[in-house]
């Protein structure tokens, strides 16, 4: 089996046809394998062929040699189809390019993004309500939805969390939903749901849980009674900590204020850790590419 | 040295032979290690740097504390280094100086709540600066939390960085602590790429692609920024890796013996998470006898007690120490390894720990209700699940990663078919590695299974011991493309890796800070 397929270890078929060696080694890259000293260093492969040079002839056979009997079958349909060969590919200075400049319009892209920030509303200090290991829902009235809400963040938690579906009404009328796939932790969930074109005042935001995987806690204010959130079995010890979210300035005209937070509560204060990221991340990524063009060219 | 004068004026040697020899070994091993050092490929070393700059600029990025239990593990190194003793306790009440820190980071509300940043304000920041000048004690305590029943050579070597920073604040001696764990990242990318050397000879090419693919993954750049004795786990289970691929390449010598030994006991003396490499390292160990035993059985049982012999001295002379000291034999490392916390059928057991990891078979009680922990819990939390498990990247990023990772999968199910001979040929290797993952994993699975909340040890980082093996599968997924596009193919895995780690910096950096 061994002639029919390219080796890993370097490994030289008896059979196989030498293809000319790869080129560009690096100074240092003989001292690996090809330097290692007879006796102490022997290679143990199971053939007792000598392995301790790299071979580099052992790649995939040229797309032009002809196939033998046995060779897999797609092989043989493309040296059938010779003509249809795949282009030549570019050279690796260019794929090169080509990834760090995709990489630049990404990071271009995410900075026009805007994103989601609260219009309105808390979780940050919401406390546990009630804990519950079963299916649940509930609903709380006298919300108020600002316009362009896309998001509705729960404060629920847990370790692993159930399915959240999330339905706001005016009246009887649903004007927004949307749910949240099983499977998450934290201390709040983030459920998208149908952009609103205008804002909801009053409504009554519903929520279910569903595929519970483990106990949950809703987190959110002790309040009377009668402005509490309501459960299937009655209203609940307070009202649930809810925030809206929706679509804020893009990134970039918070990049001022990222910058003077990153300073804050670091060993070095100030501009210094925003200074020190944008040269490390400069430095491995200079280094990255300098790797890639000297061992990969 | 111990010499004296002779009759003629010359020194005498008064050495005994024994010291001499020991010296002369000692001398051999360091001449040694500088040759073996002199041959690790320059490009190994870039790669270790790359890792390192990578974890450095993640120990910015992270804010203090925010990374999985580092207030335990700093709080580990502070009582090692203020008292000379191993912490005793493993309750959450930290000694005053950090907790203070703590408060005044906000640290109980940043924590697990994406929606909450860290301090913003400079009135928040000057009463932080004011509890860092503040003579508060840091020796009240003897508390570690989770940190306290971990072996102590991890934390003995961050004392140094600790002690460095002495001069500066709590702080100062945190990022210090964070940058002697980035230097580890280095080291477990210089192993990865080493392992690969031995591993895919044939293709130098291939060791850059997977080296900088190790060198690039986020997880390992956030684990490694952050003080967690993980830097240092990582680093000696590439090791482990890469002694046993030289093994397997060159045979089992009496020097590869004492490395493999030494390497485990470190390991041991690292974390409790690599007593889950053992048994598959020394089923590599045992393989890598029978097959010395062919050509020379007395060397290569030799080698086998050298190895196993250093590698179990750490436990052996705990265990000692604890009897002499009229301690339990394991000390308080048996509550750690108790496994004894929910009792069922061993069937039971197994079908937990298989859908931890894979979909459930049919006939198998469902353990996980409405999603696949393939995906949810492994595929998206190495992608992206950082700070205290809290921060992750939009859902459609998830989805969309699938297209690369599919893209990965078949280039490498392509290397695997196209060199299915010279894996045939290597298949006690293989069941070796492969021995090593389900040690791995089935600890992981056995562990969440004893422990009462699901999921709890679902963290992807457990898993970044076996990191090594990742550089295999890009480096085959490359060489899958063939011959004329492996390096063009190499690079652009290479520059999507790159940029998985720089949007995963930004996404930290948005969650904290904007």
């Amino acid at each position: 089996m061994a002639r029919r397929s390219a080796s890993l270890s370097g490994a030289r078929p008896s059979k196989s046809r030498t293809l000319p060696p790869a080129p560009a080694s690096t100074g240092k890259r003989g001292a690996g394998p090809s330097q290692a000293p007879s006796g102490k260093r022997r290679d143990r492969s199971t053939d007792g062929v000598d392995r301790t040079r790299p071979d580099r002839s052992r790649e995939t056979p040229a797309s032009g040699e002809s196939p033998r009997f046995g060779q897999p079958a797609f092989a043989l349909l493309r040296h059938r189809l010779g003509g249809l060969r795949l282009p030549a590919p570019p050279s690796v200075r260019i794929a090169l390019a080509v990834g760090l400049a995709l990489i630049a319009a990404a990071f271009v892209a995410t900075l026009s993004h805007s994103p989601l920030t609260v219009a309105r509303g808390n979780v940050s200090t919401a406390g546990g309500l009630v804990t519950t290991g079963q299916p649940a829902r509930a609903c709380q009235g006298e919300e108020a939805l600002p316009r362009g809400t896309s998001a509705i963040r729960l404060a629920l938690l847990t370790v692993l969390g159930p399915r959240v579906t999330v339905r706001v009404l005016s009246g009887s009328r649903v004007v927004t939903q949307g749910s949240y796939p099983p499977g998450w932790s934290s201390g709040a969930v983030t459920v998208p749901v149908t952009p609103l074109a205008h804002a909801v005042a009053p409504a009554k935001v519903c929520f279910a849980l569903s595929s519970m995987n483990a106990p949950v806690t809703l987190r959110g204010w002790t309040t009377r009674r009668s402005v509490a959130a309501l459960s299937g079995e009655g209203p609940l010890p307070g009202r649930m900590g809810v925030e809206y979210l929706r679509p804020s300035r893009p990134w970039w005209s918070s990049v001022a204020s990222t910058i003077r937070r990153l300073g804050y509560g670091h060993a070095a204060s100030g501009l210094w850790d925003a200074l020190l990221v944008v040269v490390l991340a400069l430095a491995f990524t200079a280094l990255t590419s300098w790797l890639l063009l000297k061992e990969l060219s | 040295m111990s010499g004296g004068t002779n009759t003629m004026g010359g020194r005498t040697d008064t050495r005994t032979p024994l010291h001499r020899r020991a010296l002369d070994g000692a001398r051999q091993f360091l001449a040694g290690l500088l040759a073996a050092l002199r041959h690790v490929p320059r490009a190994a070393w870039a790669c270790a740097l790359v890792a390192s700059l990578n974890a450095a600029c993640w120990s910015i990025v992270s804010p203090p504390f925010e990374v999985p239990d580092e207030p335990s593990h700093f709080a580990y190194v502070q009582h090692l280094g203020e008292t000379g003793h191993l912490p005793s306790g493993n309750g959450e009440t930290f000694p005053h100086a950090e907790r203070a820190v703590l408060n005044d980071l906000l640290y109980s509300n940043v924590r697990f709540d994406p929606s909450v940043g860290t301090i913003s304000s400079p009135a928040e920041q000057r009463r932080l600066e004011r509890t860092l000048a503040a003579p508060l004690s840091r020796t009240d305590s003897a508390q570690a939390g989770v940190a306290t029943a971990q072996p102590p050579l991890y934390y003995a070597l961050e004392t140094v960085p600790y002690k460095l920073g002495s001069l500066g604040t709590l702080l100062d001696q945190l990022a210090l602590m964070r940058l002697l764990s980035a230097l580890m990242g280095g080291l477990t990318a210089l192993f990865a790429f080493l392992f690969l050397r031995e591993a895919l000879p044939s293709a130098p090419w291939a060791w850059t692609v997977g080296g900088l693919g190790v060198a690039l993954a986020p997880l390992l750049g956030l684990m490694s920024g952050a003080v967690n004795p993980d830097a240092l786990l990582f680093a000696v289970s590439a090791a482990l890796f890469y002694c046993l691929a030289r093994g397997f390449r060159r045979g089992l010598t009496p020097g590869l013996a004492g490395a493999l030994g030494a390497v485990l006991a470190v390991g041991v003396l690292t974390k409790l998470t690599f007593l889950s490499l053992v048994p598959g390292a020394m089923l590599g160990l045992l393989a890598l006898c029978l097959r010395e035993a062919r050509t020379s059985p007395r060397g290569a049982y030799r080698s086998f007690a050298l190895a196993a012999g250093i590698g179990a001295s750490p436990v052996v002379l705990y265990a000692l120490y604890n009897t002499l000291a009229g301690k339990p034999v394991l000390g308080a490392l048996a509550g750690a390894l108790n496994l004894s916390g929910k009792s069922g059928s061993l069937l039971k057991e197994l079908g937990y720990i298989w859908q931890f990891y894979l979909p459930p078979l049919p006939g198998m009680h469902d353990y996980f209700h409405g999603f696949l922990t393939t995906r949810v819990l492994w595929f998206n939390g190495l992608l992206g699940l950082y700070g205290w498990l809290d921060t992750t990247f939009p859902s459609w990023v998830y989805t969309a990663a699938l297209v690369p990772a599919a893209l990965i999968a078949a280039l490498f199910a392509r290397a695997l078919y196209t060199y299915r001979g010279a894996l045939r040929s290597r298949l006690v290797e293989l069941c070796v590695y492969l021995a090593i993952v389900l040690g791995v994993a089935g600890v992981i699975g056995v562990d969440d299974y004893i422990h009462h909340l699901p999921t709890e040890y679902a963290e992807p980082r457990y898993l970044l011991p076996l990191l090594a093996l990742w550089g295999p599968i890009l480096a085959l997924a490359a060489r899958g493309a063939g011959r004329r596009w492996g390096p063009v193919v190499g690079v652009l895995l290479v520059t999507l890796l790159l940029a998985h780690d720089v949007f995963s910096q930004l996404l930290v950096i948005s969650r904290y800070y904007g």
